[in-house]
């Protein structure tokens, strides 16, 4: 196979073997000889617009992003265009090569019957109860805060391209590979975003994604006024499915409803679109399912579907109440009015705080290890229906703004081993993002179980008082027991935290 | 669960013999093997084997992509076309789970019709009452042999493909085709064939 030498508008060299590795909608995909990074050429001309815009990715929002104070930390987080490339009169874009974690390990299950070893992850796998469940090997698989995680990676990711006043216009599993081995997201074909005002969007999305407004006015001309296109908005509503997918491995819209018993098409379209409604929608129930509709629906896959799609046993409550706060804006209150949506800076807060609740799994088979703390005496892992029993030592965190006394904030942190405390459990005004200092990141405070009783220790926060004890300091490296009502200082500082223990025995 | 239902009707006469069935069995072995590492086919696809010779076989019931297993292919004198598609009219009447109020039907199904088009039974009448009762389904006809009669095809349907090699690469391209034809089929739902602005 021959090598062909280019050289990129940025007058670098760039070469690819000429034999096509992929075709996506609109480009055919090259590998670079060391496999590094891959060429893809647009099949149709692109006009100067188009042109333009992928100058100003690869330039101007390239350099916004990665050029800025952390900046390499974007780099796992999305496959961006480098350079541009002409070859034979088509247009190209230089893209890196994915990470190898991105490539499945094991495949499917049973010695990777389908063959799938060495494929692309895509999304849709992990997002489907029938094809995790029932097709890919376990060790494919990941546990719920894998998921978690990945969420938080995908919501950041969005986030950021949303904060440089771009939109990425056609976000959905397709377009976003996940590892759920290592907890990892990587947003891929960047080429298509979108800019307000300058750079309209080239498709209208993926099947499953596309925002209810764009499905319902999908046949309006492009130059009439009431046609929606991909935006920022839309981007929120395909992060709000894609995160609801991967928490609860079911479809928000894609109930037990039919709209249009001759024409399957024009269904799907009045599903998605000018009719959607969320399936846990509690004042509209039409179009909610329950165990029994789902065993007669799917007889030969129900064992996979459970308990995921079981909407009585897995309601999105049990995504805790940050994240289900988030599922009512975005599928109730929001679905067919976008300004009412959740921000990417929403989910991600939201996100992050989630993780604070979480409680490990008492029982060890379960596959999901993880759970969201239900705020109960009893609290059960939804997943395998295994109650938690012991002791469950839960922070009740409480902050200072300026001079005022300190406040409840609605924030908790599960203790259990192996949790510790960092700069933004100190301080309500930092933040845990791509921003961290290393300094930042470094463990403050540990948690021991000893005789029966949870102790806490300081390794780094210098001024940690017992208030409950008069106002003693806890000095470096040592402890001080957690007990019902007991209240320890973090920081006096603008935005430090004060925290108020309560024991739950189980 | 809402399908995407994939007929496949493979001419199995005397004509077939050789290397062109050879390269048709080697081609779906393909087929079925890309489709099974796409996750949009193997959640939704559900293919059927239908092959004609003196009669019409139903080699491989409606199966959801997941469960298939390849049948083997062999060559019978006569080629009963007309059988051949009276089969697949009822198949597809009594397979397809049309939408009611309480359940989603399946997608439109995709026939597939390889021959060498020169059928020895009365077929015309069967493939004008196949196209009645399924006004819905998308068909293809692929010809395939060494001496094919195209105006078959095009009778059959407006969608015609000649295949004019029939060495085995060829058919696996072909199958190939077909496997992404039924992916973006699977890939593209609802997009009421408005993928692009």
């Amino acid at each position: 196979m021959s090598t062909v030498k280019l050289k990129a508008t940025d007058g670098s060299t760039v070469e690819f073997v000429d034999k096509i590795i992929g075709a996506g909608g609109m480009k055919d995909v090259y590998f670079s000889p060391d496999r590094s990074y891959v060429v893809g050429f647009f099949r149709a001309k692109q006009d100067a617009a188009a042109r333009d815009r992928l100058e100003n990715i690869v330039g101007k929002y390239r350099q916004g992003i990665f050029g800025s104070v952390g900046g390499e930390y974007w780099k796992d987080m999305y496959c961006w265009p480098e350079k541009i490339v002409e070859h034979d009169g088509k247009l190209g874009v230089v893209v890196p090569a994915y990470a190898k974690k991105f490539f499945f390990d094991c495949g499917s299950s049973n010695g990777d019957t389908l063959k799938i070893k060495g494929k692309e992850k895509e999304g849709k796998w992990f997002a489907s109860p029938f094809l995790k469940y029932g097709q890919l090997d376990p060790r494919e698989r990941g546990d719920w805060l894998a998921y978690l995680r990945i969420c938080i990676k995908i919501a950041r990711s969005v986030r950021r391209l949303h904060s440089a006043g771009l939109a990425h216009s056609d976000l959905s599993y397709k377009n976003v590979l996940i590892d759920p081995r290592t907890g990892s997201a990587c947003i891929i074909d960047i080429d298509g975003l979108v800019v307000p005002g300058k750079f309209p969007p080239d498709v209208v999305g993926t099947p499953d994604f596309i925002a209810p407004e764009v499905m319902r006015t999908l046949n309006l001309s492009p130059n009439d006024a009431n046609r929606k296109l991909p935006s920022r908005g839309t981007d929120q509503h395909a992060l709000a499915v894609l995160i609801y997918m991967y928490l609860l491995n079911r479809h928000p819209l894609r109930g037990r409803k039919v709209h249009d018993c001759d024409d399957e098409h024009h269904d799907e379209e009045l599903a998605m679109g000018e009719k959607a409604l969320f399936i846990e929608n509690p004042s509209d129930t039409s179009n909610r399912y329950d165990a029994a509709w789902l065993k007669r629906d799917n007889p030969n896959r129900f064992k996979f579907l459970m308990p995921w799609q079981d909407i009585d046993a897995l309601p999105y409550k049990v995504l805790g109440p940050y994240l289900s706060e988030l599922v009512k804006r975005a599928f109730i209150d929001g679905l067919h009015n976008p300004m009412l949506r959740p921000s990417a800076d929403d989910w991600e807060d939201a996100l992050v705080k989630t993780s604070d609740l979480l409680q490990q799994c008492t029982n060890s088979s379960c596959s999901q290890h993880w759970f969201v703390f239900d705020n109960t005496q009893k609290p059960t892992c939804p997943f395998c229906k295994t109650p938690f029993k012991g002791i469950l030592p839960i922070l009740n965190l409480y902050s200072k703004r300026g001079n005022n006394p300190f406040k409840p904030e609605n924030y908790r942190v599960m203790v259990f081993n192996g949790v510790r405390l960092y700069a933004w459990h100190v301080n309500r005004n930092v933040f845990p993002n791509e921003k961290l200092t290393p300094e930042q990141t470094k463990s403050l405070a540990c948690f021991q179980f000893h005789n029966g009783d949870w102790y806490l220790r300081n390794e780094g926060i210098p001024g940690m008082k017992d208030i409950s004890d008069g106002g003693k300091v806890i000095g470096l490296n040592q402890i001080v027991k957690l007990t019902e009502g007991r209240q320890i200082l973090l920081s006096e500082e603008d935005g430090g935290r004060l925290i108020h223990v309560q024991m739950v025995h189980c | 669960m809402r399908r995407l239902p994939v007929y496949i009707l493979i001419d199995t006469s005397e004509s077939m013999v050789g290397n062109a069935i050879e390269s048709v069995q080697a081609g779906m072995q393909m087929m079925i093997t890309e489709l099974r590492k796409n996750p949009y086919a193997l959640e939704m696809g559900a293919v059927c084997v239908i092959t004609f010779g003196k009669g019409a076989t139903k080699l491989v019931p409606l199966t959801e992509v997941y469960a298939f297993q390849m049948p083997t292919l062999s060559v019978a004198p006569g080629t009963a076309l007309g059988e051949g598609l009276k089969m697949l009219d009822q198949s597809l009447s009594a397979d397809l789970v049309r939408s009611t109020p309480e359940k989603k039907g399946d997608f439109k199904p995709l026939v597939f019709i390889l021959t060498d088009g020169q059928p020895t039974d009365e077929w015309r009448s069967a493939a004008r009452t196949l196209k009645e009762h399924h006004k819905s389904a998308v068909v293809y006809a692929i010809g395939c042999g060494d001496d094919v009669d195209m105006s078959v095809l095009r009778e059959l349907t407006d969608s015609s493909f000649l295949m004019e090699q029939m060495d085995s690469a060829a058919f696996a391209k072909l199958f190939v085709c077909i496997s992404s034809s039924v992916q973006s089929a699977s890939g593209s739902i609802g997009m009421g064939g408005v993928q692009e602005r």
